[in-house]
């Protein structure tokens, strides 16, 4: 009978899917490209939820690949880091999602103008000259 | 803790900013596989909503299923939600024990008539009037029966409580039955099979309901479609292997190690319904069939008792060969017989033969 | 009953039935019609019977340049439908598994697109059959109540078969029970109808030559 050990281990390849976009990554760039027309045409704001299709290990990075990197990244310490990147094609941003723990929690692509999570929030705009209020003091005691 | 608290203020308190809320709610779209659009409108709907009660009832199981919900790393979704609801009884997890725990539950039951969410594990034996298992000299049967009636919704998780699970397998000797089986039409059941539920998919039903107070919808076996629409078959990365034909066809030779198709390894993916193959385990690392390891169909009724696990859904699930060696047998003696006697009959019929002569023809013309 | 306990069923004691139903069944009507044997014949023998017999058995695979004279259609729709028949049935992976089973042995298969195509084919000359059946004023007053029910027998594994591997509508497991159910349908029927002639045709041919060859002529 054969020992666990005497499974030899087999390094798979980053592009073991070879150059070639598989059918996945060019269903999810085809239905962006409808999603950006639809953006620029009227100004409706669309996604894609990545973490929840079935991509095999090459096929994120394939997307990633061929969506390239623009001129905005961003970070956001809330719940954990999240990072914001605008891709080579503006209108389309990469989110990513991550816990305390640094683990994925949600991935989208994102088809706006500006993902709704960089934005400054209502809530937090509403409480904002309280705040600035209260740090003045602050500084007006200390001087 | 204060019961008139909202959520939002809840997770304010825990230091959760806004823009942490909206990533709270952006995940719980993705887990309850709504258009991520959906985020803001889940953010409004919790920002109304107020800490439900909880009970959470474990009988006759192995604890998996808590310890799937709580084997995850803090802070996810999964903590989070379960901080947002107040657990006011659970068995296993609570500080409280012995009387001042029965009558934490008896009061949670009592103040929340009606409005508590009701959570039960494991299958409820009711053999011999249910004494195979009791707390604190309740039988289940009973603890069930008196937590029903005040009840907005009742989540059975686990395959224990959904459809009687492992104690309910051949020859079921305590009389196991299902959650549903008890409480039949009386209040909404919602089913969370799989041993144990991927913990997503157990906290993603507690996210719906929490954000939109009703039940998801619901397939013919009580199980959220948003998680156990599709089959495991429908959602495999192995698939492509399947439909060209690819097959493993044992645990390490050169197809398994390819990670072609794992069906003649006794892969019941293709009846099995499950979020596994999409959402998988600890946070999405892998699932049993991307480990290499056919699916078990530990998500459906009776699948301890539908054959082996390695036997192929095309093969037999009891042995055949002897039954069909004696069939030939027997058809072979029975053919001979028949046979023989015909050959008899032939040869008798030839014997008593009798020759007919040109007169008697004439006689009858 | 749930979809699993029925599938569960029909791949136990369903089968169990079925198998011994036919297998009794077919054995039974091969051995007996060999243990009749062949009527005492007084003539001098003017040849063997055993060789021709069996020669016999396999020259009738071949068609004769006169069964076309009234048309190849018949020829091509009965080939086509029973090689693409064994061809389903003897060369998807999910079939050998089955005979691996309960014969102990299996054997290599074919791609799975291959036998969706001899499926498919195999149901097309199935329908071309019945069509002609049915449209020609002979074939149609010859026909009796157990021809059209052998078609309907034969025709439910291969639909239910292309229907389990691109399901439609229901379930996997109800389609792989249907599949199931009909196929043990058929297994149970082959015995008692005109579909034996699946074990029989052999006895037939194997007389046919015998008796011929007794006679010192092919046949």
């Amino acid at each position: 009978m054969s020992e666990l050990t005497d499974i030899p281990v087999k390094e798979s390849q980053s592009n073991e899917l070879g150059n070639v976009p598989s059918v996945q990554v060019l269903a999810i760039l085809k239905e962006l490209q409808t999603m950006l027309a639809t953006l620029v045409e009227t100004g409706d704001e669309n996604y894609v939820d990545i973490h929840g299709m079935p991509l095999l290990p090459g096929e994120i990075q394939s997307l990633k690949q061929i969506l390239g990197t623009g001129e905005v990244e961003a970070t956001i310490a809330a719940l954990g880091p999240t990072h914001v990147t605008e891709t080579s094609i503006p209108g389309i941003w990469w989110v990513t999602h991550r816990n305390a723990s640094d683990e994925i929690i949600s991935e989208f692509i994102e088809v706006t103008d500006l993902p709704e999570i960089l934005k400054t929030q209502h809530h937090d705009l509403h409480e904002a000259p309280e705040k600035f209020q209260q740090r003045l003091n602050e500084i007006n005691l200390g001087a | 803790m204060p019961r008139d608290e909202y959520l939002t203020d809840i997770l304010r308190r825990q230091g959760i900013s806004r823009r942490g809320f909206l990533k709270f709610c952006s995940a719980m779209a993705s887990l309850m596989a709504l258009p991520p659009g959906m985020a803001p409108a889940i953010a409004d709907a919790l920002s109304k909503a107020r800490r439900p009660s909880v009970i959470w009832l474990s009988f006759q199981e192995c604890t998996g299923c808590t310890e799937s919900l709580t084997r995850s790393h803090n802070p996810t979704v999964e903590s989070l939600i379960l901080d947002a609801i107040s657990l006011d009884y659970h068995h296993t997890l609570q500080a409280a024990s012995g009387t001042a725990a029965e009558e934490a539950r008896e009061h949670a039951m009592k103040e929340f008539f009606g409005k508590y969410l009701l959570i039960v594990d494991g299958s409820i034996p009711i053999k011999d009037g249910g004494v195979y298992s009791t707390i604190a000299g309740m039988t289940n049967l009973q603890m069930l029966e008196d937590a029903i009636e005040g009840a907005a919704a009742i989540v059975a998780v686990g395959t224990c409580a959904a459809f009687g699970g492992l104690p309910h397998a051949n020859p079921n000797p305590t009389g196991a039955v299902s959650v549903l089986d008890i409480v039949k039409d009386r209040k909404p059941v919602i089913n969370v099979p799989g041993c144990p539920p991927i913990p997503v998919v157990i906290t993603g039903v507690l996210a719906h309901y929490l954000t939109f107070g009703t039940v998801p919808d619901l397939d013919h076996h009580h199980r959220p479609l948003s998680f156990f629409g599709d089959s495991i078959h429908d959602r495999c990365y192995r698939r492509p292997f399947y439909d060209k034909g690819l097959f493993a066809k044992t645990f390490d030779d050169e197809g398994a190690r390819n990670g072609w198709c794992l069906y003649e390894l006794g892969c019941k993916g293709p009846t099995t319904y499950n979020a596994c193959a999409t959402s998988k385990w600890n946070n999405g690392t892998s699932f049993p069939i991307q480990s290499g390891h056919p699916c078990l169909g530990c998500s459906e009724p009776d699948f301890w008792d539908a054959g082996s696990f390695y036997s192929p859904l095309s093969t037999p699930s009891l042995g055949v060969s002897k039954v069909a060696a004696t069939a030939v047998a027997a058809g072979a003696i029975t053919g001979v017989a028949f046979g023989l006697y015909d050959q008899r009959k032939r040869k008798k019929a030839r014997q008593q033969h009798k020759k007919v002569s040109v007169e008697d023809l004439g006689e009858t013309s | 009953m749930n979809e699993t306990e029925l599938l569960t069923w029909l791949r136990g004691p369903g089968l169990l039935i079925a198998i011994t139903i036919f297998v009794l069944g077919v054995v039974f009507r091969v051995i007996q019609n060999l243990a009749i044997g062949m009527p005492e014949n007084l003539a001098e023998p003017k040849g063997s019977t055993f060789g021709p017999g069996v020669a016999t058995v396999f020259r009738r695979f071949k068609f004769h340049r006169h069964s076309t004279n009234r048309g190849y259609f018949t020829l091509i729709a009965g080939y086509t439908f029973h090689i693409g028949l064994l061809l389903t049935l003897l060369f998807l992976d999910q079939h050998i598994l089955l005979f691996k089973s309960i014969l102990g042995f299996g054997w290599p298969a074919l791609p799975t697109v291959l036998i969706t195509f001899s499926a498919l084919i195999s149901i097309g000359a199935l329908f071309a059959v019945l069509v002609y059946r049915v449209m020609d004023p002979v074939r149609r007053k010859l026909s009796v109540y157990q021809d059209y029910l052998v078609w309907v027998l034969t025709i439910g594994p291969l639909i239910t078969g292309y229907l389990t591997m691109h399901p439609i509508g229901l379930s996997y497991t109800l389609l792989l029970s249907l599949h199931i159910i009909s196929a043990e349908i058929l297994l149970i029927a082959i015995p008692f109808t005109s579909l034996s002639h699946m074990a029989s045709l052999f006895v037939s041919r194997w007389y046919n030559g015998a008796i011929a060859g007794y006679k010192g002529v092919k046949s």
